[in-house]
């Protein structure tokens, strides 16, 4: 019986991290890391793109899920900011020349929240100077002396229209609708009949001053709009004068203050004006509220307090401010809605319709971070309605432009409010994985143009000494900052070999810090539990475990399933064409492996060989190309100068779900040699690797997963020392197999066996020598080989002379 | 006609007398300020001008439109029309403002003068006249004048209710009368004190102040009742409403109705 050449030693199948080799006993003597741990062409990119203030030098930050890019990014932006500028801050006010366009103000950081209060003072103030300048005396004075001038002018018009009446013996009587003239007699009015008997130069003359005072009074009632005109502008200019005499020092003292704030200054001498021409505002009626009553009823109805139309029109909307922030602002949403990153204009129900003014105008995150950063998950943007096209145009504009949803897309068409745009200068972080970057360089044309930087994030870092010190100090910060235990070495030492696990390499270490983070969280519960002060390696151990447990019910199912052969897999014996390939299962972030029955079958043909899960579409693109490299190589290998007369299928026997990948390549044509040679697999053997058309055997992923699914079947029918798996020779550096499987191994009860070529295979396999061809060319009698070619020319023979005959009776 | 039942305990009657426009709207405003308390059964007259109506009938007669000041002739059937449409409002909002309060009312219209309303309604407890005057220039068109000057601003102009008070009993009823008016309607108080020193002031004013107790009033003297002294008196005033007490038979002060209607604003008279 021929053995495999070798089988891998326990100390090759998991790179061990030696607890004794750490230069500390615990994490609390390492210092925190600043930085991420071999991540130095992600950490360049973010420096660039943060320190470029150039037009479309905005950031996507890509890599693998929990591979510490938020942490990352809001510490290194937290540090960059905090040594710029503080950024400005924002309001909105009215525009009194333009109420629908409200006027956007830029103050220093911490003045806009300043200039709100002094504003509502200021307002607070002048409702108490403006009544109390118009209750005045000076003013009551001067206004009862407007209104009595122009009084007296319409009474004398009209006096004199009623004297010239009574001179001239008519009457005046007012009608339903307006004033008549009636002639009198004795003072009482005149009957139709008494004035027909009146002189007839009597009556002409009653005629005469009926029609002339008629004109008269026409006149006199003309002229009164205009005096009344007049009379307001007059009273007008006074009220202009004494509200601006009542509320000159109070505007002025406000200049002085915001001296330094050109548009707080703009913004109060246009209020100067506007104040002036409405003080109607501040001359509350009688029955109005004072503020204290309207606090009163507020606490016992439960409403709010309705704001005076001086504050309606006047108040100060703070829309961004800075007052309590240090350096430039760095903004993290996480819930990116049209709505919260760009702002929206709320509106409130009144009277059955929608109203809005400038007081409703909110801001968003990208106003919150204008003058700084703004870190945004790329998916969330992408999967909220709207966000995508809104952010992109804000950093192509360079402006932020509130507008509803409704407004920007032209859904809705009632009036609303156009703030005034306001300049943006600030640096876009997205955050995504590498499809989502792809797939936006390749379909969106301005995404490259918008964001020119991206920051690839490594998903793994080589495991040498200093990156094992480095992780160390990562693994010391983490539990610091998340105030768990402190780890000792062994705990430390263990992690480390976790790492190296989940990245299915042990000379490197993953850089998915979030998974290795569960494990300390729940490895310093147990270490809690335990009363320990450190966590200790058994603490780890024990999440992984805890973990593993918690992810494996699918695993335990199918394991089941195979041990009371409801699935079948043998693991004793010997079959012509069966052969036990490995696939791996992966389900979120918990991935095993199983073996999977593999048979292949041959017959004369025309050289196709059928991948029957191709055929009803359960195979993908890749297991489809491994097939016909089969193919490929059987003709290559064996069949040189004559056509491959075969027919040969392949299946993956009870598998109902979808396979792809090429690594069961290897099994698939050593199962279809098995069926040639008629030579039996030996069943106690897996195997796992792809194949090219040489004969090389190739790496595949997984391959602890794999190894251990089928020891977990093969232990639990029991190890009889003839079990072990098959792996390609360059996936020995990926070996970190699980404890039981090494002492397995270790005590010769479970084998890995390292293979380079199809041929290691076949002799582990089949017990035989594969057989190289001599110098004719000839494969040695007896071989694996020299049996495949002779039932592939034994074939080609047949299918010639097949021809041959169904061509004769074909003639005949 | 009437519509509600009968309460024997209402034992006081109003009457109004209606005269179209919208002074009658003002007065039946005052009219529901008052009737609560006076627990009153109204009766409502519309006062047609038989004058206005002699007047129609002259062929060359013309009005001016108050509103436009246009000029066009004036004809009984137009008038007719018109003061139709004005009996058919105040009979509406008479009834409305009784209804609201649930009181008796009645309603009829009565061609005639002023003077002859005494006979009409003799035995009321107050009588409401509406504004008119016999002139081109009245409280009312002084307020819409002030109320123009005014436009804008979000103020209201507020018109104060005047009493006259000459210390008789009848006159403290009408003191009083008006103290509630101004209080519910949330109107000034001016009092016109008829006296002819300032002894006689002073002694009239304590007697009012313990009338209206805590109201706040303003007080001023009026050496006699009559029409010129009274309407230069109240000329700056405008007021809202008069209030005079009726002390020696309402036909009396009806007769002196070219006083009552040169005041240009609504009178109550209380006996």
């Amino acid at each position: 019986m021929q053995k495999p050449t070798r089988e891998l030693s326990v100390d090759e199948l998991y790179q061990a991290c030696d607890p004794d080799r750490l230069s500390f006993d615990s994490t609390t003597e390492l210092e925190d890391l600043q930085h991420l741990v071999a991540q130095e062409r992600a950490t360049e990119a973010v420096e660039l793109g943060t320190s470029i203030r150039v037009e479309g030098y905005n950031l996507f930050l890509l890599g693998r899920d929990g591979t510490g890019r938020h942490t990352f990014i809001r510490e290194f932006l937290r540090r960059k900011a905090a040594a710029e500028a503080p950024a400005c801050d924002w309001c909105y006010v009215n525009n009194f020349a333009e109420p629908r366009k409200p006027r956007a103000l830029r103050l220093a950081a911490g003045r806009g929240r300043e200039l709100e209060a002094d504003v509502t003072q200021l307002l607070d103030d002048a409702h108490t100077a403006v009544p109390a300048a118009f209750e005045s005396e000076d003013y009551r004075t001067r206004r009862q002396a407007i209104e009595d001038e122009v009084k007296e002018e319409q009474e004398k018009a009209f006096e004199e229209v009623n004297k010239e009446a009574k001179e001239r013996g008519v009457g005046i009587m007012q009608t339903p609708t307006g004033i008549a003239f009636a002639p009198l007699h004795r003072d009482e009015p005149i009957s139709p009949r008494e004035f027909e008997l009146l002189p007839k130069d009597a009556q002409d003359k009653l005629k005469q001053a009926m029609s002339e005072l008629g004109q008269k009074f026409q006149a006199s009632l003309q002229a009164a709009p205009q005096r009344i005109r007049k009379a307001r502008n007059r009273i007008r200019e006074l009220d202009r004068e004494i509200a601006a005499w009542a509320l000159g020092g109070l505007i002025q003292a406000l200049k002085d203050k915001y001296g330094d704030c050109p548009d707080a200054l703009d913004y109060l001498g246009s209020v100067e004006g506007d104040i002036v021409e409405n003080v109607a505002l501040f001359r509350l009626p009688s029955d109005a509220q004072s503020p204290i009553q309207q606090m009163l009823t507020a606490t016992m109805t439960g409403r709010q307090p309705e704001e005076s139309p001086a504050a309606r029109r006047y108040s100060v909307n703070v829309l961004v401010d800075h007052q309590t922030e240090e350096g430039a602002p760095v903004v993290f949403e996480d819930h990116p809605t049209h709505q919260r990153v760009l702002g929206d204009i709320e509106h409130v129900p009144q009277m059955g319709t929608l109203v809005t003014d400038f007081r409703m105008i909110k801001g968003g995150s990208l106003h919150r971070a204008n003058g700084g950063y703004l870190v945004l998950d790329a998916r969330k943007v992408l999967s909220q309605p709207f966000v995508w096209e809104g952010l992109k145009r804000a950093i192509q504009s360079r402006e932020l432009r509130i507008q509803t949803v409704g407004q920007a897309y032209g859904f809705a068409s009632t009036v609303s409010l156009e703030p005034e745009a306001i300049p943006l200068s600030a640096k876009v972080a997205l955050i995504g994985d590498r499809m989502l970057y792809y797939l936006l360089q390749a379909l969106d044309p301005e995404f490259s143009r918008l964001f020119k930087v991206a920051a690839d994030f490594e998903d793994e870092l080589d495991r040498n000494p200093e990156n094992t010190e480095l992780y160390a100090r990562l693994l010391a910060t983490l539990a610091r900052r998340e105030e768990l235990k402190p780890l000792d070495r062994t705990a430390v030492a263990r992690l480390i070999e976790e790492s190296a696990r989940q990245a299915s390499d042990g000379q490197k270490l993953s850089a998915q810090i979030e998974a290795v983070a569960d494990i300390i969280r729940e490895a310093d519960y147990w270490a809690q539990k335990n009363g320990s002060e450190h966590i200790a390696a058994p603490d780890v151990e024990r999440a992984i475990d805890a973990q593993l447990r918690r992810n494996s019910r699918l695993h335990d199912r199918l394991q089941d399933e195979i041990l009371r052969e409801t699935i079948l897999i043998d693991t004793e014996g010997e079959r012509v064409g069966q052969i036990n390939g490995l696939s791996v299962i992966a389900l979120g972030g918990f991935a095993f492996g199983r073996p999977t029955r593999i048979s292949g079958r041959v017959s004369m043909g025309s050289g196709k060989v059928i991948d029957i899960e191709r055929e009803v579409d359960l195979g993908g693109a890749i297991h489809s190309k491994g097939v016909l490299i089969l193919s490929s190589y059987l003709a290559a290998q064996y069949t040189v100068d004559r056509p491959l007369s075969l027919s040969a299928s392949l299946v993956f026997e009870q598998s109902y779900g979808g396979v792809d990948g090429d690594s069961a390549s290897c099994a698939e044509l050593c199962a279809l040699l098995s069926s040639l040679a008629r030579i039996p697999i030996k069943q106690s053997l897996a195997i796992t690797g792809s194949v090219n058309q040489h004969g090389d055997v190739q790496a595949i992923g997984g391959v602890n997963q794999k190894i251990e699914g089928f020891f977990d079947i093969c232990k639990a029918r029991g190890l009889n020392g003839d079990h072990g798996v098959l792996i390609p020779v360059s996936n020995v550096k990926h070996l970190m197999l699980r404890r039981d499987v090494r002492e397995a191994v270790g005590e010769g009860r479970f084998h890995v066996y390292p293979v380079k070529t199809i041929d290691d295979c076949i002799e582990a396999l089949m017990g035989l020598p594969a057989g190289t061809r001599d110098a004719e060319g000839r494969f040695p009698e007896g071989s694996v080989n020299q049996r495949v070619t002779a039932r592939l020319l034994e074939l080609a023979d047949k299918r010639r002379s097949y021809a041959k005959n169904e061509g004769t009776r074909a003639d005949s | 006609m009437s519509s509600t039942p009968h309460d024997p305990e209402r034992a006081h009657r109003i009457a109004v007398i209606l005269r179209g426009g919208e002074a009658d709207t003002g007065a039946l405003g005052i009219l529901a300020s008052v009737i609560d308390e006076f627990s009153a059964e109204v009766a409502g007259l519309f006062l047609e001008d038989v004058d206005l109506f002699r007047l129609a009938e002259l062929p060359f007669s013309h009005q001016i439109s108050r509103l436009t000041s246009r000029a066009r002739p004036l004809s009984t059937v137009e008038l007719e029309r018109e003061v139709r449409v004005q009996a058919v409002r105040a009979e509406r909002a008479l009834r409305l403002t009784a209804e609201r309060a649930g009181l008796k009312w009645s309603f009829r219209r009565m061609r005639g003068r002023l003077d002859m309303v005494a006979h009409a309604a003799p035995d009321v407890s107050l009588l409401l006249l509406t504004a008119r005057t016999h002139g081109v220039a009245s409280a009312g068109e002084n307020s819409a004048l002030g109320r123009a000057l005014r436009a804008g601003e979000g103020q209201q102009e507020v018109r104060p209710v005047v009493v006259v008070y000459r210390g008789s009993r009848v006159g403290a009823s009408a003191l009083q009368a008006a103290r509630r008016i101004s209080t519910r309607t949330n109107r000034r108080l001016d009092v016109f004190l008829v006296a002819a020193t300032p002894e006689d002031e002073a002694e009239l004013r304590a007697q009012a102040v313990e009338l209206i107790g805590t109201q706040v009033a303003h007080f001023e003297r009026t050496p006699a009742l009559e029409s010129e002294t009274l309407r230069n008196a109240m000329r700056g005033r405008a007021p809202a409403l008069l209030v005079l007490g009726v002390e020696a038979g309402l036909s009396e002060h009806l007769k002196g109705r070219l006083m009552l209607e040169s005041i240009g604003c609504p009178v109550l008279l209380v006996r």
